[in-house]
């Protein structure tokens, strides 16, 4: 009998120790990030409202048994909101727990043979395998028993706990890698060779920020090499894993940075320590042995709801007269009274009776044929997917927005909407086949994207100065042993054209059906090009003063806006918004090279709002008005120093529309697009600048601003920090909000102090020029 | 007003400050404010706001200087001891800024004469020792609606409170004054010197930033803080609809004096 994995012996302890800092914390004696760092990997993570937690529970390779799904059911209804989650990874959450239930809940789940550490964190996470495992007439042979045991293993090592990243690992059963073992940090492959059974490994691939397909690490090697290198990657890992930037520290980063050979050089050195060292081989549990079932009786055709639900979702198993049954939980919710009903239902099948899937969906196995009808009366009472086509269980998504911190599109909420239109769009969604059809809130692949045959990445667009929500398209995954490739991007369309891509692509699919056997042939042949074609009807939207609703995202209450997302977090969501104006810069410069010389001026203030805006979307700043944008570019390029004052004057032209005075400053605009460009050039994913090559960095020409007419001037020259800058301030307080205030400063610690503590106050250094051995600035009164 | 060239180097550090500026100064130089009681607290508040150039210091004190009070009353020295409080402070205040300039009342506020001594002033500083003047002021000021800053050391704590008319009072909070003998004076119960300065410079930096207008004041917020170990924290609270003074069928609507808690160990002067 396969069972799942082994409570570690130190668990209590680590329980133990969890509910001390809790108490710490409660005591106010710690502070929330000492809680965290410990919670996290306890599978515990905070929710967005106050004080309320998402509990993790490892499953390995889906496996629960009925009694503890029944258990987990219990547990979510008494400390949770009355829903269960299935995830992508084949675990199951509770959600909203409150912090002071949280020890009780990991307690109750431990007596019923669960854990949760490593639920979360950067630690050895679930391991998955193919939903199918054990059953799957196209298997090599079973790798249940290799990843339940290596997940034993791992997680009694305390080592598993404080890695640079996650560490995700995943089992298939042959070469259709319906494990996904090709897109994971580890991935076993089963595959006999001259009679031994055994596995093809790959590695460092993993979906993502930058998704990459895994390498082959091994051809072969014998199944008693599981442990070996599952505990060498992690080994090189924890030594040369990136811990300071966690948006590049995944291992698929550590094979980009070192390169193929360097990377399998240094996995060899520790694979052979771990030889050396001598483990003992894992302790496999027998994999099931197809049981025998006489006989079966099939009682006649039945009614026809049966019978389509029996065409939809009934698998026949590689165990002659044994089903596999897919339960469709729509998004992987499903209620506490519905999992406990399941569990109650499913018990009289054994413990080997259900997995979760990577779907977010139930498989159940094992189910004799004369019992169907059975199990689809009573699935049709607890689930409502049941009685309708299968693909409507297969929309993966996210979270989305409305609970990660990333987030750009709500997701989930595109999921649901998608799946009501599919339900009542009147194709013929039975004869579409198998399709992934995964939606990421934004481009981290959360929700898979990368891994669809028709997916969907959130990202935000912007229309006349609008933001709205939208989604690239990618189409096309394979995913097999030596052929997985990620999906490809085909174009961009507004979110709320999502539903009619969708379903004019399936139409159209379907209109084409006799001559592509599967979505997956459409796609690779003409499938391609009408998705270009359907997106191009809809991808523009109208204005926002003529139709809001294309600036909502679904089911929002407010206009789409980035402002809420933590400031900092890398997402390369917001990259194409900075591509949009780097273009638009391009695009300004050659009108520019073209233009008549009265048409010069508006130009080149459009180039200086451009420049000024195109990087604002990296510190958080979405401006509404000229007045935000100009003054958010003023602090935080100017003043945090990434962008030369000598350009602030040029800033205040285009404020002002002085369109005119522009004219004679094209070189210094100019001058300031490159260096927008060049900031840009040097950027990291984590929106840090780092300092460009000295070579790139061009020294700009002191804007003369001959227009400017102070209403008085003052001459610091002499006066020492930081008397020039107390008489500045005194020289102010005498004029009146918007006068100019010219002075003039020593060169050394003079200029490199008082402009910026003027700006700090809120006024404006409108110019600032060397004049010989000193400075001349002019200040705007706040 | 212009600040001549002497003023901007003196205040330069106020003027530098964003929320202070010339503006700022300009409205700390045209400040009056009332110093009741010129001991552990009165003294540090009358030399920070000296020195930060407030206008007009009135300081009210009928007390001479005993030598136990110079373990804590900063403003009065060895030399002073025997002589008048307010003129001690009178002196010193004149030799840190001469700008400043000092009224001296060398007296008791009593609810015969406070109402007088308070009106010319924008601000009133309670630096006393004793209930019976701390209700009498809170009292005084609610009526005569003037702001005022409360504040009371005992061993190693303090607490502070400010009062601006509209908001919740002292009164709000302490109802009247405690039984006799339920809480010690300074005198029985000592007090760490330093404390007392710690809760002046609160009332000081209270007074200026009510004048320059900027900042949160400790309005409708009691600030506790134990030095002992160390911890500071503040209490919220709203104006109190029974309150006494300030409620809404008030029964205080005339001062009367309170007879002060007398401190039995005290060989000379007050503490």
């Amino acid at each position: 009998m396969t069972t799942g994995y082994k409570i570690p012996p130190q668990l209590d302890e680590e329980i133990g120790q969890l509910e001390a800092l809790i108490a710490k914390f409660r005591a106010g004696a710690i502070a929330p990030i000492e809680l965290k760092v410990h919670r996290v990997p306890f599978g515990v993570y905070e929710q967005r409202e106050a004080d309320t937690y998402m509990v993790r529970i490892r499953c390995v390779a889906g496996i629960v048994t009925p009694g503890q799904l029944e258990k987990v059911a219990a547990i979510a209804a008494r400390y949770g909101v009355g829903d269960l989650h299935l995830t992508s990874r084949q675990e199951l959450q509770i959600h909203y727990v409150k912090l002071d239930d949280l020890v009780a809940v990991i307690r109750q789940l431990k007596e019923a043979g669960l854990s949760t550490r490593g639920g979360g964190g950067n630690t050895v996470r679930n391991i998955a395998a193919q939903d199918d495992a054990g059953i799957d007439p196209l298997e090599v042979f079973d790798v249940t028993p290799y990843a339940a045991a290596l997940t034993t293993r791992l997680i009694a090592e305390n080592d598993s706990w404080n890695l640079p990243r996650k560490y995700k690992i995943a089992f298939s059963g042959s070469e259709h890698d319906k494990g996904q073992a090709t897109l994971a940090d580890l991935g076993f492959i089963a595959r006999i060779v001259d009679g031994k059974k055994g596995f093809r490994v790959h590695v460092a691939g993993g979906l993502g920020v930058r998704s990459a397909v895994g390498n082959l690490l091994f051809d072969f090697v014998d199944d008693t090499q599981v442990y070996p290198i599952a505990k060498a990657v992690k080994n090189l890992f924890w030594k040369y894993g990136n811990r300071k930037n966690k948006h590049a520290a995944r291992l698929r980063f550590l094979w980009q940075g070192l390169g193929a050979e360097e990377f399998k050089r240094r996995f060899y050195e520790e694979f052979n320590k771990v030889t050396q060292e001598g483990h003992a081989p894992l302790t496999l549990d027998e994999p099931q042995a197809g049981r025998a079932v006489t006989a079966a009786v099939h009682p006649g055709p039945g009614e026809p709801e049966f019978v389509l639900w029996r065409a939809r979702y009934v698998r026949e198993q590689k165990q002659a007269g044994l089903f596999s049954v897919l339960v469709p939980v729509e998004l992987g919710f499903i209620s506490c009274d519905g999992a406990g009903a399941l569990a109650r239902f499913l018990g009289g099948f054994g413990d080997d009776v259900v997995r979760v899937t990577r779907g977010q969906n139930f498989l159940l196995r094992n189910i004799p044929a004369g019992k169907l009808e059975e199990v689809h009366a009573f699935l049709v009472r607890v689930l409502p997917l049941v009685p309708k086509p299968a693909l409507l269980g297969r929309v993966l998504s996210c979270a989305g927005a409305s609970t990660c911190q990333l987030g750009i599109c709500l997701s989930r909420q595109a999921a649901r909407a998608l799946i009501q239109s599919l339900g009542s769009s009147g194709l013929d969604l039975d004869k579409v086949g198998e399709i992934r059809l995964n939606i990421s809130g934004c481009p981290n692949s959360c929700g898979h994207h990368p891994a669809a045959d028709l997916g969907f990445a959130g990202k935000a667009l912007r229309k006349d100065g609008h933001m709205y929500p939208a989604y690239s398209v990618y189409a096309g995954a394979v995913i097999h042993d030596g052929t997985t490739k990620l999906a490809a991007l085909v174009g961009d369309i507004p979110a709320r054209a999502i539903t009619l891509v969708v379903e004019n692509l399936l139409a159209a699919f379907l209109g084409k059906a006799d001559r592509f056997a599967t979505f997956k042939e459409y796609i690779a042949g003409e499938g391609k090009d009408d998705l270009v074609a359907i997106i191009a009807r809809y991808k523009d939207i109208p204005a926002f003063d003529d139709d809001k609703n294309y600036y909502f995202d679904w089911s929002a209450a407010k206009v789409f806006s980035l402002a809420e997302r933590g400031a900092g977090e890398c997402s390369t969501g917001l990259f194409d918004l900075i591509e949009l104006d780097l273009n638009n810069i391009r695009r300004t410069r050659e009108k520019l090279s073209t233009a008549a010389a009265d048409q010069k001026g508006p130009l080149l203030g459009q180039l200086v709002f451009f420049a000024s805006r195109a990087l604002l979307i990296t510190r958080g700043v979405e401006p509404k008005t000229d007045r935000e944008l100009y003054d958010a570019f003023r602090q935080h390029f100017i003043a945090a120093g990434h962008v030369d004052p000598a350009f602030e004057g040029l800033v205040a032209l285009a404020e002002r529309k002085e369109f005119d005075a522009l004219v004679p400053q094209e070189e210094n605009i100019q001058a300031l697009a490159r260096a927008i460009n060049v900031l840009y050039e040097n950027m990291d994913n984590g929106f840090n600048f780092r300092k460009p090559p000295v070579a790139a960095v061009e020294a700009p020409v002191p804007v003369q601003v001959a227009a400017l007419a102070p209403a008085a001037t003052k001459d610091l020259r002499g006066v020492l920090c930081p008397f020039n800058f107390v008489k500045t301030k005194v020289e102010l307080a005498r004029l009146k909000a918007g006068d100019l205030l010219e002075i003039w400063l020593d060169d050394g610690a003079p200029i490199e102090n008082v402009p910026g503590s003027v700006r700090d106050e809120g006024h404006k250094i409108i110019l600032q020029e060397r004049q010989g051995d000193h400075w001349r600035v002019v200040i705007e009164k706040k | 007003m212009n600040l001549n060239d002497a003023q901007i180097e003196r205040y330069s550090r106020h003027i530098i400050l964003g929320n202070v500026g010339v503006e700022g100064q300009e409205k700390i130089l045209a400040g009056k404010v009332l110093i009741i009681g010129t001991g552990g607290l009165g003294a540090p508040v009358a030399l920070y706001l000296a020195a930060a150039g407030l206008g007009t210091i009135g300081l009210v004190d009928g007390d001479v200087v005993d030598l136990s009070n110079l373990q804590r009353q900063v403003i009065h020295f060895t030399p002073d001891v025997g002589r008048p409080k307010v003129l001690s402070a009178k002196d010193k205040i004149a030799a840190i800024n001469p700008d400043v300039r000092v009224i001296t009342y060398e007296t008791r506020v009593a609810a015969a004469n406070i109402a007088g001594i308070i009106k010319d002033y924008d601000f009133i500083v309670d630096g006393t020792d004793n209930f019976a003047a701390k209700f009498l002021i809170n009292d005084a000021c609610v009526l005569g609606g003037k702001p005022f800053s409360h504040g009371g050391i005992l061993r190693f704590d303090g607490q502070t409170l400010t009062y601006v008319p509209g908001q919740a009072c002292y009164r709000c909070v302490f109802t009247a004054p405690p039984p006799k003998g339920a809480v010690p004076t300074c005198s029985q119960a000592g007090i760490l010197g330093a404390v007392a300065g710690m809760l002046g410079t609160i009332q000081a930096a209270e007074v200026l930033r009510f004048l320059i207008g900027k900042g949160e004041l400790l309005v409708n917020r009691l600030l506790v803080f134990d030095a002992l170990n160390m911890n500071f924290r503040t209490v919220k609270f709203a104006r109190n609809p029974a309150c006494p003074v300030c409620g809404e069928r008030p029964s205080i609507t005339t001062l009367v004096d309170a007879e002060p808690a007398v401190c039995d160990l005290k060989s000379r002067g007050r503490g």
